[in-house]
């Protein structure tokens, strides 16, 4: 076992960036203990109780960063600190003067890249309407990540781009995959010919996952961020992209994905769908489809069947992975029963990072008892008292804006979710607990080695607590699905092969706790 | 880099801006700190939100290519565009309270336990108020500063609250660490205390002031701000919104503050909280 140091002479980071080289340190291979501070008479105090104090840091000074490696060999410690070097560039080429290809404006930016067309803006709100209508002017499609936008802003907004026939996808969009380059969260999926327009980033992550497992492939899938297709904005966007894809020699099917609209803005679409040539799939979560009757649309009640039936309109599936879905379907009931048999609690307790799949298994388990409650209930169910604790069976999104405050999004940052884990395990009344895991990216680069560790801890509470989880993403995604998929099950998990058929599974379960008990 | 004559919007500027010229001291994604041959720390942000009385707050989209500053009287020189900066908007760093509202906020700090933990950053400074956040004290650095910083509280708790601030100041992550946070916010919470009781607190804020500085001149302004009643916005922001009327607004009452930074404004929040229990101070 060896301790190598390293003194870097008037380099400093902030406490996030020294957190996040320091956690990502401590797991890499061979790492026994590490330690990257900055280099104060006190921090040196702390590293000496530690064991990891080295005589080359005596000339440190507060402006200076140590880094100390505790490692099995020399080998080990060395290709430690070569990661933390590149970590560390990395964090310093964000925010040093001198690094080339930084614009500091639209302006700029368009100098520096002539050809672009399209303008990802990710900065606080309340910049962003000045910096999107510039972009507009400037003739560029936008997609604007940003979300506090006032609603007055994003129609103005919205009419200016659509009289100029661009593109406005957001406020608030987080997915998009435009010519098979996937923006901010988002996956890698086969390109094809089905295209998406949706008001909902996980509805869109899920829906082109699963048609690339499936075999198919996508041409677009355009954002349009979640207020589009309320009464207010008219669903301007909604309207302008379902044209574009409809115009689009690439693209064959269509699939809208949406919270229900407005019925405004459904008879915008059902005009739109009907005079449409190519075959639309509509999946509107927690509507009843009245409003689009007699349009032609294929009405879909989940995110799978919008995949599936897309798929088929398309011509182009993957059997093993269908039949693979089907089995599944089919021994939801019997397994569910041998689940419900092994636990001994009552509820579940779904704890999700994504929005709309969160909404999903409310509307899924709303088949299966009215006991849920929520932190974002749909029509119909209860909310949460104290969104911190559980009640009966609970599903939580915990990407909701009361848990992200102050917080890196759950799909980025596990240790929100583990704890809750933890927690829920350590509830007796606890029978389940459902996961959604979302690959891809901008989403965590190693969900598995995150959630690994909460699992054991939750299962060393309660030994008989059960975990499903379904997986949105593709084997392709830098995370790989699979590989994820197969180290989760190790653990016990029981992954199903989309968030549909995980909610039926917890449904089943909970029905059978119910008639046990 | 030049910036272009028209380019430059400052949008605010502190009550305290040290004068001169200044040279890039350290640079950070949403601020930038400059220092003077006085020593004199002043910071350029990008965000409203991130004021202070030895700040200036310009438009998001020329920071990161500004490398020169003058400060004077009436006027700016960015990058050597003159700026008047009569007519900007002074941020005010004040914070006025009535004592009806420190007692309110006292309660509140007096109940933080009531409080869920998960409000706050896991490796932060909390942690002395919510032992639950232990186990996220993980590698053998995370482990040893656990324990030092437990023990300066010990300090606190006895008595001893110049060996306490001793003890905290430098210890942690972060160019300013979390530490001098908890210093920070210590200073902070006395002014509170000040108001509070109506008693001069000045000669035992600038001996913890006097031991609270280190060899780092942007956390030792910070102090000195602190130690002057000088709040940045977001702690202003925090203040003025504490007590919400549940504890749900409450908790969300926190947020402007628990935004600064990874674990900087919980670590200044157990600071002030630390000041405002220790009533024995006056």
């Amino acid at each position: 076992m060896i301790v190598k140091g390293w003194l870097r002479k008037g380099e400093y980071f902030d406490s996030v960036s020294l957190m996040i080289v320091s956690r990502d340190l401590n797991q890499l291979p061979g790492v026994i203990d590490s330690s990257v501070v900055m280099g104060t008479t006190e921090n040196k105090a702390i590293l000496t109780i530690a064991g990891l104090l080295l005589p080359e840091f005596a000339q440190s000074t507060d402006t200076d960063l140590l880094i100390v490696i505790k490692s099995e060999n020399e080998a080990e410690a060395i290709n430690a600190w070569q990661k933390v070097d590149t970590l560390l560039k990395a964090i310093r080429s964000k925010t040093d003067k001198s690094s080339g290809g930084v614009a500091h404006s639209i302006n700029s930016a368009v100098k520096m890249m002539p050809g672009a067309n399209l303008v990802l803006i990710s900065i606080a709100g309340k910049y962003a309407t000045a910096q999107t209508k510039k972009a507009l002017q400037s003739g560029l499609h936008v997609m604007l990540f940003s979300d506090n936008v006032l609603l007055q802003d994003e129609i103005e907004l919205k009419k200016m781009a659509s009289q100029k026939g661009l593109l406005l996808m957001g406020p608030d969009c987080g997915t998009a995959i435009l010519n098979g380059i996937p923006l901010a969260f988002a996956n890698r999926v086969n390109q094809g010919n089905i295209g998406i327009v949706g008001a909902s980033g996980t509805g869109i992550q899920e829906v082109s996952s699963l048609i690339s497992n499936m075999g198919g492939g996508i041409s677009q899938a355009i954002g349009t961020g979640g207020r589009d297709v309320k009464k207010e904005v008219g669903g301007i966007m909604f309207i302008d992209a379902f044209r574009a894809l409809n115009s689009d020699p690439a693209t064959a099917v269509i699939v809208l994905i949406s919270k229900p609209p407005h019925p405004d803005v459904l008879l915008k679409v059902k005009e739109e769908v009907k005079n449409c040539k190519k075959p639309v799939v509509g999946i509107f979560i927690g509507s009843d489809g009245k409003g689009l009757e007699n349009s032609g649309i294929h009405l879909v009640s989940n995110l799978e069947d919008a995949a599936k039936k897309a798929v088929e309109l398309s011509d182009n599936h993957n059997d093993i992975f269908l039949k693979s879905l089907e089995k599944a379907h089919l021994e939801i009931p019997a397994l569910a029963n041998k689940m419900a048999k092994e636990s001994n609690g009552k509820y579940l307790r779904g704890l999700f990072s994504g929005g709309t799949l969160c909404d999903e298994a409310q509307l899924v388990l709303k088949n299966y008892t009215k006991n849920i409650y929520s932190n974002t209930p749909l029509t119909g169910l209860s909310a949460l008292e104290n969104e911190w604790k559980s009640k009966a069976n609970t599903i939580v999104d915990l990407g909701d804006d009361k848990f992200t405050s102050g917080r890196p999004h759950p799909m980025i940052d596990f240790s929100l979710r583990n704890k809750r884990i933890v927690e829920e395990a350590s509830d007796p009344e606890t029978a389940v607990i459902l996961l959604d895991v979302v690959l891809g990216y901008g989403s965590h680069p190693d969900p598995a080695s995150e959630l690994v560790p909460a699992i054991r801890k939750a299962k060393s509470v309660s030994q008989k607590i059960l975990f499903i989880c379904s997986i949105t993403g593709t084997d392709k995604d830098p995370q790989d699905r699979e590989k994820v998929k197969s180290i989760l099950e190790k653990e016990g998990v029981v992954v199903m092969p989309g968030n549909y058929a995980a909610c039926r599974l917890c449904g089943e379960i909970i029905n059978n706790i119910e008639l046990k008990n | 880099m030049n910036l272009s004559p028209g380019k430059v919007s400052v949008v605010s500027i502190g009550q305290n801006l040290p004068m001169g010229e200044f040279t890039v001291h350290s640079r950070f994604e949403n601020a930038v700190n400059f220092i003077n041959s006085n020593k004199e720390v002043l910071s350029l942000v990008n965000d409203i939100q991130n004021m202070a009385a030895n700040a200036i707050c310009i438009g998001f989209s020329e920071l990161a290519g500004i490398t020169s500053l003058q400060v004077e009287k009436s006027f700016i020189v960015v990058n050597g565009i003159k700026i008047n900066s009569l007519g900007i908007p002074l941020f005010d760093s004040a914070c006025g309270m009535d004592k009806e509202k420190i007692v309110r906020i006292k309660k509140i700090f007096f109940d933080i336990r009531e409080l869920p933990y998960t409000l706050f950053p896991c490796k932060s400074l909390m942690v002395l108020y919510f032992p639950e956040m232990e186990s996220q004290f993980s590698s053998g650095f995370d482990k040893a500063f656990l324990q030092q910083s437990k023990f300066a509280f010990e300090q606190f708790l006895n008595g001893n609250i110049l060996e306490g601030i001793k003890m905290f100041r430098g210890t942690g992550y972060g160019f300013t660490p979390s530490g001098d946070d908890f210093n920070a916010g210590f200073l902070f919470g006395l002014n509170i205390l000040e108001q509070k009781f109506d008693k001069d607190l000045s000669e035992f804020k600038h001996q913890v002031y006097s031991i609270a500085i280190g060899g780092n001149p942007v956390v030792n302004t910070f102090l000195l701000l602190a130690s002057q009643a000088k709040y940045f916005n977001r702690l202003k922001k925090a203040l003025f919104l504490l007590p919400g009327k549940d504890k749900t607004a409450t908790s969300e009452a926190f947020q402007p503050l628990l935004t600064h930074g990874e674990t900087s404004g919980a670590d200044l929040l157990a600071g002030l909280i630390t000041s405002i229990h220790y009533k024995s101070i006056v």
